[in-house]
């Protein structure tokens, strides 16, 4: 409330002001966020000029959550054996599944988008020590 | 002419009386803090404010543990709900520490959202939510959830998931300031893990582990926001005396991983940050024994999966130890709470590894004792009490059966609890473990970083059963088991011990359950309708009365195989609810 009153008072002021300093524009100092600016890094690069193996980028990045190398679901559906199209995969690949799917894409090239498909396509089942119950439909299911 | 004199005169007094209402005006809007507010010094004495839980871990005890008793093991099953309240786009559920100070309950979510609540009514004072960079974080994968805030000077602070630590005023809700610390848009990561107040400082570590970069930690000044240091956790500092790239082989230092994220604790009688780091880049490494010069990363990977010491003023590292030198299995030191704790006159830190072992320290970082937790853990055949691995087991290309624990750890980083009155350390541990194939890879850092993982892997139950997961009390510096509680899935959420002789441990089913400190006996239990993957307090409200407030919402990188692994009820439960539940004595 105080504040309050001293915005009015100020208000009133800076009309009466004018009166004294004409085309004075009295600036209020609020207070603003600083934002500081990122220092700069060095930091390494690795060229990847060429197209990368499917199999390499599943033991990349895709094999957290697609268990067994695509052949078992965990976090994301099993993909041997998957009923989704071509077009519906490579649309995954790129695009994730927004809310509850994070892509990895569009971090891979055009190229690169397309090579899992012949990765899944080839992809036999293969079972773990002791067989688990491998049903469910995950949070980034085609079918969801 | 008096006339035009007077005029004048008052023409002048208007003046003067308007630069000083503005210069009043000006001030009145200044950020400021009053002497009630949290401060380094209410948490240094955290004893002495029962009722509040100011900082993640409790106090800098790094206890987990609230000293009230108007709730006890007598009357707990008079416990009922008093109110709860719904974090709005609450992907992969509530996975925080709610923090309270003088009655007023805060707390972070996904997305970065907090709320500030009366604790007793569940009234909202105010809500905040960033302005984030969401194309960022709808291609990040440890996330969109929040671990935690910290509260100082004025403030609630808090990482956000595209690189910033951002101020909000306390009272109001408003953003302070904010600083850019993490490229994230070319790193990919940011931060979710709880900043800690030490000082005049704020402490935050990124994520990194399996994430290509150096994974930094950061010391901000908590007043202007000004980073204040960084330190690299990979490689360290270059020009210092923690410059340690020459244990990457092959500059591996670059893309290394590491970071810290999940928070530290403090010292105050040594005045160190202790901060537990994540795990080298590739995840997984094929160098088989001969891993001090070949594979990936050859060499020790200093400061990866270690406990390092850092001044809070400069950053320096003061002291550390590399709890798994170059780790091969993604067993972060970055999970788990430094428990400060007295024995005998003697002083020491009790850290847990997610591998499954549990670090006995001295106050400078040597090791003291090392004690197993976990039953099913073969990546190594024993760690000595000097903190020597004996019998490690590398990995090569290829297939390997049977390696435990899983890759989600034996410990996972929710916290666990320790009760002065019983001397007993009460912990999370699961077992469970894995099939994998390890591969070559390249680490990708164009457009963006992208994970470096180095193999595809299974979930398989241990050789001793089924996958579980258990609760014990332990003697925290020696790991005598006192009594221990079985649970058909790993629980994932943290715990509270409580003054009344209570711990509460909140379960991945949905049941919360209060059991008798002393005998591990349950007294009592209520179903949150969702699982536990996030943390519990217990505080005063302005009534005056005790409160136990948990967060429930299911989801993550661990929480997320349940559906498949289990079945139900994980397989219903929403992926995008996350509701605090606070309860009181009847």
């Amino acid at each position: 409330m105080p504040t309050l009153v001293l915005f009015f008072l100020c208000i009133w002021m800076m009309i009466a002001l004018q009166r004294v300093i004409p085309g004075t524009l009295l600036a209020v100092r609020m207070q603003v966020p600083a934002t500081v600016a990122q220092p700069s890094d060095k930091q390494g690069e690795t060229s990847t000029a060429k197209p990368r193996d499917p199999a390499q980028i599943f033991a990349t990045t895709c094999g957290w959550c697609h268990h067994n190398g695509g052949r078992e679901a965990g976090e994301w559906p099993q993909l041997v054996g998957t009923s989704a199209s071509n077009g519906e995969i490579i649309y995954r690949i790129k695009m994730g599944k927004p809310v509850t799917c994070q892509p990895s894409a569009p971090l891979f090239s055009e190229e690169e988008s397309t090579a899992p498909l012949s990765y899944i396509g080839n992809l036999k089942p293969r079972y773990s020590s002791i067989e688990m119950p491998r049903n469910f439909i995950g949070p980034c299911s085609t079918n969801e | 002419m008096r006339r035009s004199m007077m005029t004048r005169w008052q023409r002048g007094l208007e003046s003067a009386v308007a630069v000083l209402a503005v210069a009043a005006f000006a001030l009145s809007t200044v950020h400021s803090w009053a002497d009630s507010d949290v401060t380094y010094e209410r948490i240094k004495n955290a004893d002495k404010y029962p009722g509040d839980w100011m900082t993640y871990h409790g106090s800098y005890k790094s206890w987990h543990y609230s000293p009230l008793d108007q709730i006890s093991s007598k009357n707990v099953d008079k416990l009922r709900i008093a109110w709860t309240h719904s974090m709005p786009r609450a992907i992969r559920g509530l996975q925080s520490m709610p923090l309270a100070a003088d009655g007023v309950l805060y707390y972070s979510g996904p997305y970065n959202q907090v709320f500030a609540l009366d604790g007793a009514t569940g009234e909202v004072i105010w809500y905040y939510k960033q302005n984030l960079n969401e194309d960022l974080v709808s291609k990040q994968t440890h996330s969109p959830y929040n671990r935690g805030i910290a509260l100082g000077y004025g403030n609630v602070y808090m990482g956000t998931l595209d690189g910033k630590l951002v101020a909000i005023d306390v009272k109001t809700g408003k953003l302070t300031w904010e600083t850019k610390l993490i490229d994230s848009n070319k790193l990919t990561v940011g931060f979710t893990g709880a900043p800690l107040l030490v000082k005049d400082k704020i402490i935050i570590g990124s994520q990194g582990g399996e994430w290509p970069y150096r994974g930094p930690i950061f010391g901000v000044d908590a007043k202007t926001g000004k980073e204040a240091w960084k330190f690299y956790t990979v490689g360290g500092n270059e020009g210092t005396k923690s410059d340690a790239r020459k244990t990457w082989g092959n500059d591996s230092w670059r893309t290394g991983g590491g970071g810290g994220w999940m928070t530290g604790g403090y010292d105050p009688d040594t005045n160190i940050v202790w901060w537990g780091t994540a795990n080298p880049a590739p995840l997984y490494d094929y160098s088989g024994a001969d891993y001090k010069n070949a594979g990936a990363r050859p060499g020790d990977n200093l400061y990866t999966t270690s406990v390092i010491g850092l001044d809070p003023e400069t950053g320096e590292l003061k002291a550390y130890h590399q709890e798994l030198p170059h780790d091969a299995w993604d067993f972060d030191s970055a999970v788990g709470e430094f428990l400060m704790l007295e024995k005998a006159g003697r002083k020491y830190m009790v850290h847990p590894n997610k591998g499954g072992f549990v670090f006995v320290y001295d106050r400078m970082g040597k090791p003291q004792n090392v004690w197993r937790l976990v039953k099913n853990i073969n990546f190594v055949q024993d760690i000595k009490p000097d903190g020597t691995l004996v019998g490690r087991r590398d990995l090569t290309e290829g297939d390997h059966k049977g390696l435990c624990p899983f890759i989600a750890g034996g410990i996972s980083w929710n916290s666990g609890a320790y009760d002065p009155r019983t001397g007993l350390y009460y912990k999370v541990g699961n077992e469970w473990c894995m099939d994998l194939t390890v591969k070559k890879t390249t680490p990708i850092l164009e457009p963006m970083a992208q994970l470096n993982i180095g193999a595809t892997f299974s979930l398989v139950p241990p050789p001793d059963g089924k996958i579980r997961g258990h609760i014990s009390a332990r003697d925290p510096l020696t790991g005598a088991k006192k009594w221990e509680v079985e649970f058909p899935e790993p629980p994932l959420a943290s715990l509270l011990s409580t003054g009344g002789n209570l711990l509460f441990v909140p379960d991945p089913r949905g049941w919360l359950r209060a059991l008798d400190a002393t005998s591990g006996k349950e007294l009592w239990k209520h179903n949150n309708g969702q699982g536990h993957n996030g943390g519990i307090i217990s505080y005063l409200g302005k009534d005056k009365k005790q409160y136990v407030a948990v967060e429930t919402g299911w989801g993550g990188l661990a929480g997320d195989d349940y559906a498949s692994l289990f079945g139900k009820p994980y397989n219903s439960f929403p992926k995008d609810a996350g509701t605090l539940v606070v309860f009181t004595l009847q």
